[in-house]
């Protein structure tokens, strides 16, 4: 379980420009649950993923976890190292490094038959699996992704997808996912901040209470499309304007 | 349709043709003039710069000293490459303040070492490395500016030490431009080292060269023109060959 509390961040550009990032954010990450923020472009919520994997400070507020597992953060793209094989970049920065489990890993998110690959080049989706396997290396507490499926296609979206909740419920990892997509948020979480921009600040939450076995007959279900309502009504309670660029 | 074909002239073919244009005009209709020597003459004059200039010796001297200082400058590179990018990156700012160094005018380099160093062949062979190392050097330091923010965040959040992020991220990232550099480096190396040599006037192509010109040998100046092409070409091609082999990735 992880709990951000108020949490606020500044930029300053030589103490003559201050920009907030953040102000006031509180959520709550759940152990085995995938929780998920909606925001627009430029609303802070990679700065958001960094602060609570421990890549950037916070000017107020304060990050609370329970135990010693890592928080591993995703970055939007670049997911693997293209001067490693498959299998190297999944054990990268390991001290001991556990051939049987890196292996059941591989086999986990589909890449067995890759171990001496190289990804140079290689589709964003192989690539995601690569880094999620790189994750799963580390025994995580939670996993951060920071807009996986942007340059991702529908048909590797959808595998990835269903790929990220066999993860969760495998491995008993908690998600944090950062997205502008409704759609990809509803099918993946049990739970939906809103977030604004200009600062980013979370308005709205909402509990996801669909089955916890998702297929793809679940977008046409009444529960989905109902949720999915809700959420667009609360973005158009929030400021129509500035979150124009959400997607559905 | 039917897609209409240009025909544009590739390097082959222009080669050929203007070998030809060559040919016919400087061996028959003006063999005697002072643009170019006649390609009869050319001949000729590489025997005569076999035997006469030594050349086989010169071509050994200015090689080795040429590819050794390369094969030097990759392994101190690989060796030191941690700390070489640990002081690029801790120093950044101090580094920046001796970017001015970057206009000294290279020649004067040339002319600087061989009035500092003896005139042997151990003395060229530490110029040529040092000159292939401050090279590697530079483009390293530019490499390691601009090195994609996503493979850093990655190894901090995987709390890899700074020393492990220096070998394992910050020199892989800048590998391929590094040994692409290498072609830049071998053509500058060429070119100081003739003209340490041309300075130095005791051995070398450089020597060679400098003795052709006291004796006003225009077709020795130009034959030795096109071997050192030659030679510039094929180590060029081997250098491109090499990095191919090693270097299968992009630093995207």
């Amino acid at each position: 379980m992880i709990e951000v509390k108020n949490i606020s961040k500044e930029y300053s550009d030589d103490n003559r420009f201050k920009k907030t990032i953040l102000r006031n954010v509180s959520l709550d990450i759940p152990s085995e649950k995938i929780t998920s923020v909606i925001a627009p472009s430029g609303s802070g919520k990679s700065t958001l993923l960094k602060i609570i994997s421990g890549l950037e400070h916070t000017t107020h507020g304060e990050i609370i976890k329970s135990g010693n597992k890592k928080i591993i953060y995703i970055p939007s793209q670049l997911f693997s190292f293209p001067w490693l094989n498959v299998e190297e970049n999944i054990s990268f920065g390991l001290l001991k490094k556990d051939s049987a489990k890196i292996q059941s890993i591989i086999s986990f998110v589909g890449l067995e038959g890759y171990e001496t690959f190289h990804p140079n080049n290689k589709s964003y989706g192989f690539r995601f699996r690569i880094a999620l396997a790189r994750s799963l290396a580390y025994n995580p507490a939670t996993i951060l992704l920071d807009e996986p499926f942007n340059q991702m296609d529908i048909q590797t979206k959808k595998e990835i997808l269903f790929l990220i909740r066999e993860t969760q419920s495998t491995y008993k990892t908690s998600f944090l996912l950062a997205t502008t997509n409704i759609t990809e948020a509803l099918f993946l979480s049990e739970k939906i901040y809103l977030m604004k921009k200009d600062p980013g600040e979370i308005i709205f939450d909402h509990v996801v209470d669909l089955p916890q076995k998702r297929d793809e007959a679940i977008y046409d279900s009444e529960k989905f499309i109902q949720l999915r309502l809700q959420i667009e009504k609360s973005l158009k309670k929030i400021d129509s304007q500035k979150l124009f660029s959400l997607s559905i | 349709m039917k897609e209409k074909k240009i025909l544009l002239p590739n390097s082959v073919a222009l080669f050929v043709t203007l070998f030809f244009v060559y040919v016919v005009l400087f061996e028959f209709i003006l063999p005697i003039n002072k643009v170019l020597p006649k390609p009869s003459s050319l001949y000729e004059s590489f025997i005569h710069i076999w035997s006469d200039y030594n050349l086989l010796l010169a071509f050994t001297t200015t090689t080795s000293v040429i590819y050794i200082a390369i094969a030097l400058s990759i392994l101190f590179l690989y060796a030191g490459a941690g700390y070489c990018i640990k002081l690029l990156v801790e120093l950044k700012y101090s580094i920046q303040s001796f970017q001015i160094f970057r206009f000294i005018p290279i020649f004067f380099v040339a002319v600087l070492f061989n009035f500092w160093l003896p005139n042997n062949l151990p003395a060229e062979l530490l110029f040529g490395f040092l000159i292939a190392a401050f090279l590697v050097i530079i483009k390293l330091f530019d490499e390691s500016k601009k090195i994609k923010k996503e493979y850093l965040l990655v190894a901090w959040n995987l709390n890899l030490s700074q020393n492990s992020i220096y070998k394992k991220v910050y020199w892989k990232s800048a590998l391929p431009a590094l040994s692409k550099y290498y072609e830049k480096v071998h053509l500058s190396l060429w070119t100081l080292i003739l003209i340490y040599e041309f300075i130095d006037n005791t051995h070398g192509f450089g020597f060679i060269f400098r003795t052709a010109l006291d004796y006003k040998d225009f077709t020795a100046l130009y034959t030795l023109a096109i071997v050192l092409s030659l030679l510039i070409w094929f180590g060029n091609s081997v250098i491109k060959y090499v990095n191919s082999k090693i270097i299968y990735w992009s630093a995207e």
